[in-house]
């Protein structure tokens, strides 16, 4: 499998604080890759270091172009964001524009200043609402949407963008779970189709399900990264989270699923 | 939260029918300002004295003829090309910093201009430029001047979010240049009137040469701010997934800075400090025509052009022969307008 992203002993941060370092990772055509970590791990800090959005502190952060795998810092921002699409956990509409021309955004790179979506943009476009359910809210204004809702029309604009690579600041933190599955299958189909796929994603179990791979971020590096029954056990979670879990079986697979197990229950009860 | 209401905006507005609104409300203000004043002309002696000057055949009344040519026109035209210049900088604001409360002078351009303006009538400074009056070339300058050190200090620091530095240098720095103003008015006060009159704004007695004048300016920030129009509605999703979508944000941050500036500059200028206008233009034309930049400038131009000309005419004729400063009847008629939108859809319909 074929990386379109590559970090080479990467430290990454800002000047007046380093996040992480020495960090090794590959993200690969057709696989999707969950990355966990407690808060502040730099979940974030290592997206926007890989996706060339802030200058490594060292080591390198590549990035596969149509020239090859270049430093990713030395692209230029529209060459970047075809290359890279990003999802953000902070973003909110300032404006009630409506959800298609929402998405539309996403084919800012492909038009420029002032081009206007073409044939091509267009059809992105309709098959990015297909993709994320968005159909029948095609002309509502974004800011009457709910939280949930407005997270799968950021996923659609990334589609639109046509990536290679889709990094995802939590794209299931505020879906009920039938939606969290939808749009974590749509990842999925997006990487069964030679795409690449890194999400941060607290929910262990969720990260179990939808992974190839796992990734942990913890104490300033990246502390462990394979098959999720080799990064979610009850020892790394303990080491990286401070937290005492027990891990089971998924009933219909052999994936890993993390239950709690606070003192209290140990102690007999809530009482 | 958004007002149960915020949605239900009669959507045919948000068509090409809201952009022919605003271009009609454009014109019909035109024309009315033509019509009022100390001495009201009936609208087809107007219509007839504008044509006398193209068809030698129409037979206008000739004092209509001087009216209209020698003193409405020129003034209506430098309060319309200000009021376009205000409403474009206003929606140019607004969309750069995602906030409906930006207007033109969020970035010192006010200060500035006054503390031109002042300085030039108590220091008896002389003009540059002969055609043009040393309160308008000075008040021109400083507004340019302290959006250059609004901006040179906002990117002096490191800040991590370098819309917020611009708008809090801007409200730092016209603070402090205000209080210059205050200072020089304190120590010299032979022109109180005249500062006073000239905060307050105006457009009487304003000519061709005074058009001339302002043209160059308001053009070349309306024609930067339209090349915005796709920028600005990327820039709605945030500075940093605006860059993730290819987006320069610093240089769509520089050119809205420098379209604003210089269009609010040529605005206050060439009719003084006037309220308002910048805020109440987006919003209108935003009721008209939607969010979208590519509509929403032209159409901001047009409802700024529009609120400033009906201003300047009704500040004319209301007291006769009396003349009121303008900045008093945009702020008399602008706010309760601008309240009732706001109680009615909520600012602009964003969620806040």
């Amino acid at each position: 499998m074929k990386a379109v992203s590559v970090a080479r002993g990467l430290a990454c941060g800002y000047p007046d604080r380093p996040v992480l370092d020495r960090v090794d990772l590959e993200l690969r055509e057709g696989e999707v890759l969950a990355l966990i970590g407690p808060n502040g791990s730099g979940k974030t800090t290592l997206f926007r270091t890989l996706s060339g959005e802030l200058p490594p502190l060292g080591g390198e952060a590549l990035l596969e172009g149509p020239k090859g795998l270049l430093q990713a810092q030395c692209l230029s921002r529209m060459e970047r964001a075809k290359i890279v699409a990003r999802v953000l956990q902070t973003e909110w509409p300032s404006w009630p524009a409506s959800v298609r021309s929402y998405v539309e955004a996403g084919t800012f790179a492909a038009t420029g200043w002032f081009g206007a979506p073409g044939a091509e943009e267009r059809r992105a476009v309709d098959e990015a609402l297909e993709a994320a359910d968005l159909g029948s809210l095609a002309s509502r204004p974004v800011t009457e949407l709910s939280g949930g809702e407005f997270r799968r029309v950021l996923v659609a604009r990334a589609l639109a963008q046509r990536p290679r690579l889709l990094l995802l600041d939590e794209p299931a933190a505020d879906l009920d779970l039938g939606r969290q599955m939808e749009v974590l299958g749509l990842l999925r189909d997006f990487a069964a189709r030679g795409r690449a796929v890194a999400l941060s994603v607290h929910d262990l179990n969720l990260a179990a399900l939808v992974a190839d791979r796992v990734a942990l971020l913890s104490h300033g590096t990246l502390a462990a990264i394979g098959a999720p029954r080799e990064v979610i056990t009850a020892e790394t979670i303990a080491a990286a989270y401070g937290a005492t879990v027990l891990v089971g079986d998924h009933p219909l697979s052999d994936l890993p699923q993390v239950i709690h197990a606070p003192s209290w229950l140990e102690r007999g009860g809530k009482g | 939260m958004r007002s149960p209401e915020a949605g239900a905006s009669p959507r045919f507005l948000r068509s090409g029918f809201g952009a022919g609104l605003a271009a009609a409300a454009f014109l019909a203000a035109l024309f009315g300002s033509l019509c009022l004043g100390a001495a009201p002309i009936a609208p087809q002696k107007v219509l007839a004295a504008l044509a006398s000057r193209f068809f030698p055949g129409v037979h206008a009344d000739p004092i209509a003829v001087t009216i209209v040519w020698e003193l409405r026109l020129a003034r209506t035209l430098v309060a319309g090309v200000s009021g376009a210049a205000l409403g474009c900088a206003g929606a140019v604001l607004q969309g750069l910093f995602r906030n409906p409360l930006a207007d033109p002078y969020a970035l010192g351009v006010s200060s500035g201009a006054s503390l031109g303006a002042v300085a030039a009538l108590a220091f008896r400074i002389a003009s540059p430029i002969a055609a043009v009056g040393a309160v308008q070339a000075l008040s021109f300058a400083g507004a340019l001047a302290a959006a250059a050190l609004v901006w040179a200090v906002a990117r002096s620091g490191r800040s991590r979010a370098p819309g917020a530095s611009l708008l809090l240098a801007g409200a730092a720095i016209g603070s402090f240049l205000a209080a210059l103003v205050s200072l020089i008015v304190t120590f010299d006060q032979r022109d109180l009137q005249r500062v006073f009159f000239w905060l307050l704004g105006g457009f009487g007695g304003k000519s061709w040469t005074d058009l001339a004048a302002a043209l160059p300016g308001t053009t070349v920030s309306i024609l930067i701010a339209l090349a915005l129009a796709r920028p600005l509605d990327i820039m709605g999703a945030g500075e940093e997934a605006a860059s993730s979508l290819g987006l320069d944000v610093g240089r769509t941050r520089a050119l809205a800075v420098a379209s604003s500036s210089l269009g609010a500059a040529a605005a206050v200028s060439a009719g003084g400090v006037i309220g308002f206008v910048g805020l109440l233009g987006p919003h209108l034309a935003r009721l008209l025509v939607g969010s979208g930049h590519r509509r929403l400038i032209p159409a901001s131009a047009a409802t700024g052009a529009a609120l400033l000309m009906v201003a300047d005419a009704v500040a004319r004729s209301i007291a006769a022969p009396l003349e009121l400063p303008v900045g008093i009847v945009t702020a008399l008629v602008g706010a309760p307008l601008f309240l009732r939108l706001l109680a009615r859809r909520g600012p602009s319909g964003v969620e806040q």
